[in-house]
């Protein structure tokens, strides 16, 4: 095979969610009527920067690493978006990923914009000091192109407080001594003691439970002794259900990756917690539950769905089995364009990811105040403060559904939209 | 099933084979499940930095 013939066949297309990101963009974007200008600027990300740095390794080499940072829009602010270790992350993956996070910003009406990065690698391949190391080397190749008032990190896939707080101090160590303390909230996501957020943890999942709590109220409907069944036992399914059965609410389903359970008669939140920690982290097996195959389990008899794992979970094959007459999305997309067809048929409302899930992005807004005004707040403070926001959030997104006569989600991105369209216009173009 | 799993998250993560959640693992981004596998076998270091008494024990290379 000759050479040209082999680029060409490394040229796949690649996988669309660069594609799929900017499907959802032109379908808003023609909804909102955007400016065809600003829908230009929209389209396209900022700045792209792949950096390609060495670490010494344990054993003495030098590995090289390349390290992705894509900032798609700072009209509403500082750029703002996680960081993953994967060895699958591609320019494209953190361009669409960036873009998502501009509308999630935007819509939850934070000081921000949206970026995403990370770095391409199997990050259980190496060593804890040379994952530091990694972390450590990147951060000071980033140099100024983050910044706490320019673009702030997160954790994503494979990164957490630890590689927060690592990156913090690499960056703070750049600064002069007199300004290292100023510059705590480079990255949010940090452990409690580092400057982190109390109940950082619960912000996601408490946000969960907040959309679908001022959902029911809209309804003029009583939480108490709803059903509800959670995909995702997770830090946000967990949260959510907690919250939920304080409400009065009864969860009948659980899934998560080991198996499904259920138990027309309630399983307590609390007592599968327990439970799972003496289960290696697994559902199954749950005393007074029953087993439920894997594609029976969005057709369990219940009254709200939340799909709290992982994406193209609800598809046109199980939409028509859905039982419930509300779903949360408290993963990122879980709901295929085609099923959300079938559901809006049905009479099934859909709360948005970008909404329903944005509570973690405001918990990390909150983190980055607290840092920037040299505060610490306290956990009943958060929550309500966290309640407050995703309350107006909601009360928008509602509204503009029910104004122009569109479902949630269309509702949620043409308010998200609208607010950079409006910051553009307001600001014009330089020069 | 590896080359679907090339661009997705599921690549790596422990509970790859017995997932319960989905058996569509081609582009899976986002996963509150996903857990990174452990490696196989313990990364093999070498250490390169010799110590003081090693480099005084080193035979010395004469000078013609």
């Amino acid at each position: 095979m000759t050479l040209t013939k082999e680029l060409k066949k490394k040229k796949q297309p690649k996988q669309g969610m660069l594609e799929n990101v900017m499907k959802q963009f032109e379908a808003a974007a023609e909804m909102v009527e955007l400016n065809p200008n600003i829908k230009k600027i929209l389209a396209v990300t900022n700045n792209e920067l792949i950096i390609h740095f060495p670490v010494r390794m344990d054993n003495g080499d030098v590995e090289i690493f390349k390290g992705y940072r894509v900032q798609h829009n700072n009209a509403l602010g500082p750029y703002k978006g996680g960081l993953r270790y994967h060895p699958t992350i591609d320019i494209d993956s953190v361009k669409a990923l960036a873009m998502w996070m501009t509308w999630k910003t935007s819509l939850a009406g934070l000081p921000y914009g949206g970026a995403k990065g990370g770095i391409q690698m199997d990050p259980k391949k190496y060593s804890h000091a040379e994952l530091e190391r990694i972390t450590r080397r990147f951060t000071y190749a980033l140099g100024e192109n983050i910044g706490p008032e320019h673009d702030i990190p997160a954790p994503d896939v494979n990164t957490n407080a630890q590689t927060m707080a690592w990156i913090a101090d690499t960056y703070m160590s750049t600064k002069a001594p007199s300004e290292r303390s100023k510059n705590q909230h480079v990255v949010t996501g940090k452990p409690i003691g580092s400057g982190g957020l109390e109940g950082r943890d619960r912000a996601t999942g408490f946000g969960v439970y907040l959309t679908i709590k001022y959902w029911a109220e809209s309804q003029n409907m009583d939480l108490k002794n709803k059903t509800f069944i959670v995909q995702g036992f997770g830090n946000v399914g967990y949260w959510a259900a907690h919250f939920l059965e304080l409400e009065g609410a009864k969860m009948v389903g659980v899934q998560d990756a080991f198996g499904s359970i259920a138990n027309e008669e309630g399983i307590s939140v609390e007592h599968l917690f327990e439970f799972t920690k003496n289960n290696q982290g697994a559902v199954q097996g749950f005393p007074g539950s029953t087993a439920v195959l894997k594609e029976d389990f969005f057709g369990l008899d219940c009254d709200i769905c939340i799909p709290a794992a992982l994406g193209n979970q609800i598809t046109a094959e199980n939409a028509s089995q859905i039982k419930a007459f509300l779903i949360a999305e408290g993963a990122n997309g879980p709901t295929t364009v085609e099923a959300e067809k079938i559901l809006q048929e049905r009479g099934v409302t859909v709360i948005p990811d970008i909404l329903c899930n944005s509570g973690g992005v405001i918990g990390s807004y909150f983190e980055w105040l607290q840092n920037r005004n040299g505060e610490l707040w306290e956990l009943d403070e958060i929550l309500i403060k966290l309640d407050k926001k995703i309350k107006e959030v909601f009360r928008k997104v509602l509204l503009t559904s029910q104004d122009k006569q569109i479902d949630l989600r269309s509702a949620a991105y043409f308010i998200a939209i609208e607010r950079i369209e409006k910051a553009y216009i307001q600001r014009g173009i330089f020069p | 099933m590896n080359h679907t799993l090339e661009r997705s998250l599921c690549q790596d993560c422990r509970f790859v084979q017995s997932c319960n959640l989905t058996s569509n693992k081609t582009f899976i981004w986002s996963c509150s499940e996903y857990e990174l596998a452990k490696a196989d076998t313990k990364k093999e270091t070498k250490k390169i930095n010799k110590t003081f008494d090693q480099v005084l024990n080193e035979p010395t290379v004469a000078l013609i």
